[in-house]
């Protein structure tokens, strides 16, 4: 079990400064929450392995059914990954606070910035950058979270559920989970039949 | 001025408790507060999320600052966004530890089997929103479901598609593949205001 008051990486025992500073920096560069996935993988996966690309995918996929908005919630799971309660405290601190100065800027100069149509222009062009990056984030997530053809089966039926019908997020994940258990379960309890039999003929 | 602090912190707990999921999911919540609260209305709401949509950070966060904002200044701002992360925050936690126990067991590991693709699922339909979004000419969509007459080259938005073709494939293939989001991010926002998107 991982020791949850010491991470260590490239620049020695995590602080708690630094968790802070580095959510600060991803908190900057998420356009949309679900955009936090790819910044994630490059600013705590790759460069400073706070948490692997497996348990990431976990908390996303744990953050998106639990109360709270999926970017906080992955927040304060790599930090709490890094340095225990204060880690997960710290970095969901991190993420959230420029916001409140980021508004206090914007609020002020919003009349003369959001019209600008150059402003518009931009953001169209942020969104286009924001797909190809949920593109690489899946691409890193694909043999993680799909390991075989029941993977694809579960990944397509999800796929079609959240586009085709309004159904909530929570739902599908649950049905998900749900299913995985059974799945499993049973193809355990087939596998021990089999073996047991087997081991009866013997 | 206190009153109104922990009015808008307490608030904010409460939203923060009821929205799963992304951002948007505080949105009714934000509706029902500005009404019965009589802080302010639909409108100036939708104004707010055009705002938050446009900063960087979770949608949901900047919003929750720009009504604490309208309503205290930047120290409110300060206490509703603390008030939205709060709640979420200690549930996680305590699911994190929880977490470290069962990892390893077969169950979660089931558990998991079915979720991760599910997840990853969803993180495609949100990227398929967003390319809806960017790629699909609202006039010409809403003309084809009322029946109305479209011209098919009208649909679809030429330039973010090249845009995106290109950015894919370059952010995938060799040493163009270290490349920092961010770097992406700032050449698209450039190309969108060249070419007009």
């Amino acid at each position: 079990m991982r020791n949850r008051d010491e991470t260590y990486d490239k620049g020695g025992k995590v602080s708690l400064p630094r968790i802070f500073f580095t959510f600060v920096k991803v908190s900057l560069m998420t356009y949309t929450g679900y955009a936090i996935m790819p910044i994630i993988q490059r600013e705590i996966i790759d460069k400073r392995g706070w948490v692997t690309q497996e348990e990431a995918l976990d908390y996303y996929a744990i953050g998106q059914s639990t109360p709270g908005i999926v970017a906080t919630n992955m927040s304060t799971f790599v930090g709490h990954a890094c340095r225990g309660t204060l880690g997960g405290i710290v970095a969901t601190l991190g993420f959230a606070l420029p916001s409140v100065i980021t508004v206090g800027i914007i609020a002020t100069l919003i009349g003369l910035i959001i019209d600008i149509e150059a402003v518009q222009h931009a953001f169209a062009g942020i969104r286009v950058a924001v797909i190809a990056l949920i593109v690489k984030a899946v691409i890193g997530m694909w043999p993680v979270a799909i390991k075989d053809a029941v993977g694809i089966i579960v990944f397509a039926c999800a796929l079609l559920l959240s586009l085709f019908l309004p159904a909530e997020p929570v739902l599908i994940i649950l049905a998900a989970a749900i299913f995985g258990l059974l799945y499993q379960g049973i193809r355990r309890a087939h596998a021990n039949g089999a073996a047991r039999q087997q081991g009866g003929d013997a | 001025m206190l009153l109104t602090l922990v009015l808008i912190f307490l608030q904010h707990c409460k939203i923060g408790l009821f929205s799963v999921g992304g951002g948007y999911a505080t949105v009714p919540f934000f509706e029902d507060l500005g009404s019965s609260m009589g802080w302010y209305d639909t409108g100036q709401l939708a104004d707010m999320m055009a705002i938050a949509q446009s900063l960087p950070g979770a949608f949901g966060v900047n919003l929750a600052s720009y009504v604490g904002y309208v309503l205290e200044g930047p120290l409110g701002s300060l206490i509703a966004v603390i008030g939205l992360i709060t709640p979420c925050t200690i549930i996680i936690i305590l699911i994190a530890k929880l977490l470290d126990r069962f990892r390893t067991s077969k169950r979660y590991q089931d558990l998991m089997y079915g979720l991760r693709p599910a997840a990853v699922a969803l993180l495609v339909a949100a990227g398929l929103t967003v390319c809806r979004l960017v790629l699909v000419d609202d006039e010409s969509w809403a003309a084809l479901w009322s029946g109305g007459g479209f011209v098919i080259t009208d649909l679809i938005n030429f330039g973010p598609l090249v845009l995106l073709v290109i950015v894919i494939v370059l952010s995938n293939i060799g040493r163009l593949k270290n490349i920092h989001p961010i770097v992406w991010i700032a050449v698209c926002a450039a190309v969108g205001v060249i070419f007009s998107f």
